[in-house]
């Protein structure tokens, strides 16, 4: 009877053990997660009717470098004496401080501020955070028809996107372009030192759709062609098929490779021999050269100095880069406080050099910077 | 005494012999050796061992191991060597044989001969069939050797003349491929020097019982050699590439980590952590000096404390039912079919019901609860088999002992056979939780959001509860987001490739890291479940 | 002979039907009012919170409240009965998820199967035109979903997973069990336990960074994506698995049968051809069946290392360019595919979950012939 009795504290002891141990695991994870890295706690409850959760973005991977070098440095709230995020340093000032009247406030701040935010004056705690998934054009919109996001990035027009038709495109959706994509057509290195600097928009053409299937045919080496596409549904292909194949929903037999995200067809090009493939300004590099093009005549070139380079509006591939709102009952200009602020530092000089120029995209002229601004609500502040 | 025999009591094989068989094993093995370390480049082809290059080395050594492996067989059937064969070598020796003399005869018809198609087919069964008759007919000594050390002495010969080289490229048409000298020569010697292993061993064991014994243990023990060292090279190289990154910037001290307040009664005690781990404790940001996963580790942390609340209480409770209170009939043996059937679907159909049936009832959008819900699908029929098993071993006299108490049957249960079966059951939970932790496939469809996720974004679920007004009466909206995880992390960071918009410095060692951590973490839990299988065994056995 | 199976014998299923009924009334009968009702209300109560989940209405909340209260209360007072229906409740679930799953699988595959139907004789078959024809494109006309290539890339991933996790594997699992000496056996048999547990996402990661590029230089290959390669990895992936288990069907033979053939004069070798292993062939093949079943369904690795573009390659049997198989086809999909693509999807699914339960099955089948024909062994 001793060693029941004694088995029976045992058991009562495991078991307390166990209770204790658990839900002191229980505090330690929930101060961990709370408490992570001192980058701040969550979104704080709105004052008043301003709206602070969380601005979620989705959609292009074209789109995706202008979006998330926004967001991190707006998820950052540098204060305005950082000077390499924010502000000027006595060694450094950011492009374009001059022209916003050098505000004495943290990044995210000042622009939610003129919308009506209260600022949190914290780093890495701004008024409301924001995040940007990475997919494609073709989710990007659907996520923003279906109010899953606020804003859908996408490269190709929501009506090809979507199917839509313009009228209902202007009703539902508000489009504000924060910058331009001179859609270059890439080689991968070895062809593109064998000589193939260049190629007609037809020869192009009959590449993808499998009329040409050796470099030799064109002036390159006796490589076999690796085409590689972009995901159907993506707007860069959607874009690639309207301009240079006619159709957004023309064939493309000659296609061997199809990846999701530019990101993938850089990497593709770049670790494949004989690969050509279309994807945007952002992801070039010297391991994967854009050629120039040869349209009816023209040769645009990849060079900004050139008579005519890709970067220019007439490129026949050059295309708007999209951020969509949708219209709903509670804003009928299509836009709401948050997207608003989020949108507006796109739209200054600031926003247009780091975020668009500096990753490799066309900025927009002052003009349609104009335009673009006017379709943001009033500012508040 | 016309036909008198000589039968020996004792086999005496001349150690002379044995010794030449021992050498000609080693020395193929020494070949195998060295053709794997030219296919991992750790010696080329070109190099020059002591004025010959490694090709010129490699043919001689084939011609030598192949006379010698002849010489065995003829040594056996002249009977100068002690050897008692059997009458034939046997069909499996015949295909493989009849297999590779089909290639060469093949490959010698096409690229040699130029004849067509119909004339390489002929030729490779000419060559292919004669093998299969010379290895099947004759006595194993001859039928087992002389094709083997035919085939190592071609080839050396081929290497030595320099008609395959370390130049040679082979573009057969229609399949868009070539094959190289560079890997085609190690290749050859990889197979001659398995074939002439194989038989020097043969004859190392004299032929017969004890030779074909040799052989297929010469086999067998460089297969086990062979998959141990493959898998052990993966982790290593996983180690190798991602630990620099992995524990960069670690710093371990007092005070060092994050820190947690824990207020009781009015006491507010801080305590911080004495390690700060950048690669797992932050997340991306532009301010970091060091990025992160934190997101990722914290989402795997959920899932599996979800999953397991789920599929445990299931599991067990199930598992008490099918083996204390069901007869064995007809719903037991359906229940049997459908925990097989749950425990064999693949992981993407998991995903599919997931995305089907979870995420349409909890928003519409993929969400960390569903997420947990499908993994905890996953582990409910690993769980459910091994607390079974669990439960039925622990032996019939507890139970006995207890009903002969007057104990009830639930009284019993709960605090006799449950305690007793604990070990089995904590055994199987932990190595459920070890494979779903790793599982991709399942959060994909149901729950992974977000590549680059600032730490500060990271999910909250405790903090997350509220109440509200209108039903369900309570809400987590952190339950009802899209997180990341760690398998998630991985892959996604394979298909953003050289993305992150710049936050990340060298991504190609970012997702070593990860896929290091990924694997530190997943194999602990592995580890841990089979040291527990493992000690509980041997203290029942004891 | 074809009989009816005895389970299914309807006098056998009247017989325990009316057995059924009269246990249940003994047990009304023998319990208090107060057991009844609770019982009964938290089963109701359950049953009422799961139909609420079902139809997905926020009013879930109220039954299932109903129901943690009544299954508190009865815990306290009535734990015993409480137990037992609770539990029983638990086993039902098992057979209640598997039944949701086959069930919203095939509901969410059904579209896509109507809209590749196809005229056999006059008669419209749903989902025959995804297996006769081999054209998958999902925007340009005419869009047609074809299951065949990826048909294909699994049954070529799988063939190769199976000639290098078959064979291989079951000759380790004898070298751990019967050749290898003691301190060996104790090291190698845990850490391939182990090692079993490398998540697929590791190999392809490991593959998609280290081989796949290797393999295309050394190759000439245009673009990266094999078959073999996958098919390798693969089946690496499956072989610890068979190691596992076909060593543990190998220890379960008595030593008995094996010294006896020793005494006879045999060889290890021979011990091991002609006994052990025909003594242990359910084992050992349900272990390959199950290294099959894992190759199957195998999803990350083959996702990250393939070409992602359904496509039979030319010639067929060309196992240097590999492009989609049913897994990895779902997982490179899901995020853009709506409507009938989606659905389509769903029929991937479908094809992947009967293929595998016929070989879970299969496996059975062959445990349950094997152990009447040895009469079992220990």
């Amino acid at each position: 009877m001793a060693s029941d009795q004694s088995t029976g504290s045992d058991i009562v002891s495991r078991r307390k053990f166990l209770v204790a141990s658990g839900a002191v695991g229980a505090a330690g994870v929930a101060g961990c997660t709370s408490q992570s890295d001192g980058d701040g706690t969550d979104e704080t409850a709105g004052s008043g009717s301003t709206d602070t959760s969380m601005l979620n973005a989705e959609g292009s991977s074209t789109v995706y470098p202008i979006s998330n070098t926004g967001s991190a440095y707006w998820n950052s709230n540098s204060p305005p004496d950082d000077g390499e995020y924010w502000g000027s340093s006595g060694e450094s000032t950011v492009p374009g401080w001059s022209d916003l009247g050098e505000p004495d406030m943290n990044i995210a701040d000042y622009f939610a501020s003129l919308y009506g935010f209260e600022p949190t004056e914290e780093r890495s705690n701004p008024p409301f955070p924001t995040s940007i998934g990475l997919s494609h054009s073709g989710t990007g919109c659907k996520a923003v028809r279906d109010g899953k996001v606020d804003i859908g990035n996408s490269s190709g027009p929501i009506t090809a996107e979507l199917g839509i038709s313009e009228s209902e495109a202007q009703e539902e959706y508000v489009d504000h372009v924060v910058g331009r994509d001179g859609q270059p057509v890439v080689v991968s290195s070895d062809v593109y030192e064998a000589g193939v600097t260049q190629l007609t928009g037809d020869q192009i053409r009959q590449i993808y759709q499998d009329e040409i299937t050796n470099w030799s045919e064109v002036g390159g080496p006796d490589q076999e062609i690796y085409a590689v596409g972009r995901a159907e549904g993506s707007g860069t292909d959607t874009s690639f098929r309207l301009n240079m194949l006619g159709g957004a929903d023309a064939a493309m037999p000659g296609v061997d490779t199809r990846k999701g995200q530019n990101q993938q067809v850089a990497t593709v090009i770049e670790q494949n021999e004989g690969a050509i493939g279309y994807m945007a300004l952002a992801f070039t590099s010297d391991a994967v050269q854009p050629i120039a093009i040869d349209f009816e005549g023209t040769v645009y070139e990849p060079d900004r100095d050139a008579e005519n380079t890709i970067f220019d509006s007439d490129y026949p591939l050059n295309r708007d880069l999209h951020m969509y709102t949708k219209i709903t009952e509670d804003t009928p200009d299509g836009t709401d406080m948050r997207e608003a602020a989020f949108l507006n530092m796109f739209l200054t000089t600031f926003g247009q050099k780091l975020f668009v120029e500096d990753v490799n995209y066309i900025p927009l002229p002052t003009s349609d910077i104009q335009s673009e601004k006017d379709k943001l609500p009033e500012q508040t502040a | 005494m016309a036909q008198a025999t000589r039968t020996s009591v004792m086999r005496r094989q001349s150690t002379r012999t044995r010794l030449l068989a021992g050498t000609a094993v080693g020395l193929a093995a020494l070949i195998f050796a060295g053709s794997m370390a030219t296919v991992f480049g750790v010696v080329s082809l070109t190099s020059q061992v002591a004025g010959i290059t490694t090709v010129t080395l490699l043919g001689v050594l084939l011609i030598g191991l192949g006379l010698a492996v002849i010489g065995f067989g003829v040594g056996s059937a002249t009977g100068y060597m002690d050897s008692t064969p059997r009458e034939s070598s046997g069909i499996v020796a015949g295909v493989a044989f009849s297999g590779i003399w089909f290639v060469v005869g093949g490959l010698i018809g096409s690229q040699t001969l130029g004849i067509g198609t119909i004339g390489w087919v002929v030729s490779g069964l000419l060559l292919g069939s004669g093998a299969f008759v010379l290895t099947v007919l004759p006595r194993e000594d001859i039928g087992s050797t002389v094709p083997a050390g035919i085939f190592a002495a071609f080839a050396g010969l081929i290497l030595l003349s320099g008609v395959i080289g370390p130049a040679w490229v082979w573009t057969p048409k229609g399949l868009r491929a070539s094959f190289r000298g560079e890997l085609m020569v190690p290749v050859i010697t990889l197979f001659a020097s398995l074939i002439t292993g194989w038989a020097a061993a043969k004859a190392y064991g004299g032929f017969g019982a004890r030779g074909r014994h040799m052989g297929a243990y010469a086999l067998i023990y460089l297969n086990a050699i062979a998959i141990i060292s493959v898998l052990f090279v993966l982790v290593g190289l996983t180690f190798y590439r991602g630990l620099p990154r992995l524990l960069e910037g670690i710093t371990i001290g007092l005070g060092v980590g994050p820190g947690t307040t824990i207020s009781l009664f009015g006491v507010s005690v801080t305590l911080a952590l004495p390690i700060q781990w950048p690669f797992a404790m932050k997340g991306v940001a532009l301010t970091n000096t060091l990025n992160g996963v934190l997101p990722a580790v914290v989402g795997t942390v959920w899932l599996v404390v979800g999953a397991v609340l789920f599929a445990v209480p299931l599991g067990v409770g199930a598992a008490i039912f099918l083996s204390e209170y069901a007869e064995q009939g007809r719903f037991t043996r359906a229940v049997d079919i459908a925990t097989n059937g749950l425990w064999s679907t693949p992981s993407i159909v998991f995903g599919l019901f997931g995305y089907a049936f979870l995420i349409p009832r909890f928003g519409g959008e993929k969400s960390l609860i569903s997420g947990m819900l499908t993994l905890g699908f996953m582990l409910l029929p690993l769980v459910l088999i091994t607390s079974r098993e669990a439960i039925i071993a622990v032996p019939r006299e507890y139970r006995d002992a207890s009903a002969a108490l007057g104990v009830s049957k639930w009284e019993t249960i709960r605090s006799v056979v449950l305690p007793a079966a604990l070990p089995g059951v904590v055994t199987g939970v932990i190595l459920g939780v070890g494979r779903i932790a790793g599982e991709t496939a399942p959060i994909l469809l149901t729950m992974a959001g977000g590549t680059f996720i600032p730490g500060s974004q990271t999910v909250n679920v405790i903090g997350g509860f509220e109440f509200t007004a209108s039903p369900p009466f309570v809400a987590n909206p952190e339950l009802l987001d899209a997180t990341s995880a760690l398998p998630y992390q991985l892959y996604a960071l394979i298909t953003a490739g050289v993305g992150g918009g710049g936050l990340i410095e060298g991504t190609n060692s970012f997702q070593w890291a990860t896929a290091l951590l990924l694997l530190i973490v997943v194999l602990s839990f592995y580890a841990i479940g089979i040291g527990m299988r493992y000690y509980f065994r041997s203290k029942l056995q004891s | 002979m074809m009989t009816i199976p005895s389970t299914l014998d309807p006098d056998s299923l009247r017989s325990a039907g009316m057995q059924y009924v009269r246990s249940s009334r003994r047990f009304i009968d023998e319990a208090t009012p107060s057991e009844l009702a609770t019982v009964l209300l938290s089963s109701l109560s359950l049953i009422a919170a799961f139909i609420g989940f079902l139809l997905v209405s926020s009013w879930t909340v109220v039954p299932f409240a109903v129901f943690l209260i009544a299954t508190g209360y009865g815990w306290a007072k009535h734990q015993g009965l409480m137990a037992r229906a609770l539990t029983l409740s638990m086993t039902i679930s098992t057979l209640v998820i598997l039944g949701l799953i086959i069930v919203f699988i095939f509901l969410r595959a059904w579209p896509a199967l109507q809209y590749g139907s196809a005229e056999v004789f006059g008669l419209n078959v749903p989902g025959l035109r995804m297996f006769i024809q081999t054209r998958w494109n999902a925007a340009a006309d005419p869009i047609r979903y074809s299951m065949l290539p990826m048909i294909h890339g699994t049954v070529m991933v799988t063939i190769i997973a199976t000639l290098v996790a078959g064979p291989l594997g079951v000759a380790a699992a004898l070298f751990l069990s019967e050749i290898a000496p003691g301190v060996v056996r104790e090291t190698v048999k845990p850490a391939v336990e182990i090692l079993a547990g490398i998540p697929s996402i590791v190999y392809g990661f490991i593959g998609f960074t280290v081989l796949s590029p290797w393999a295309s230089d050394q190759f000439d290959l245009v673009g990266q994506g094999t078959y073999l390669f996958v098919g390798i990895v693969v089946g690496l992936m499956a072989l610890p698995t068979v190691v596992s288990v076909a060593e543990d069907a190998l220890t379960s033979i008595p030593e008995s049968m094996k010294s006896g053939s020793l005494a006879l004069g045999t060889t290890d070798w021979q011990t091991m051809t002609s006994i052990t292993l025909p003594a242990a062939f359910s084992g050992v093949s349900a272990a390959v069946l199950l290294g099959v079943g894992r190759a199957i369904g195998e999803t990350m690795a083959a996702t990250v290392m393939l070409r992602n573009n359904p496509t039979i390659p030319d010639p067929i049997f060309n196992v240097f360019y590999g492009y989609e198989t049913l897994t990895s086809l779902v997982a490179a999909n899901y995020g853009e595919a709506t409507g009938i693509q989606m659905n389509a999807l769903f029929v991937a699914g479908v094809i992947l979950f009967i293929t595998v339960l016929f070989i879970s099955i299969g496996s059975q089948l062959i445990e349950a012939r094997m152990e009447q024909k040895l009469g079992g062994v220990e």
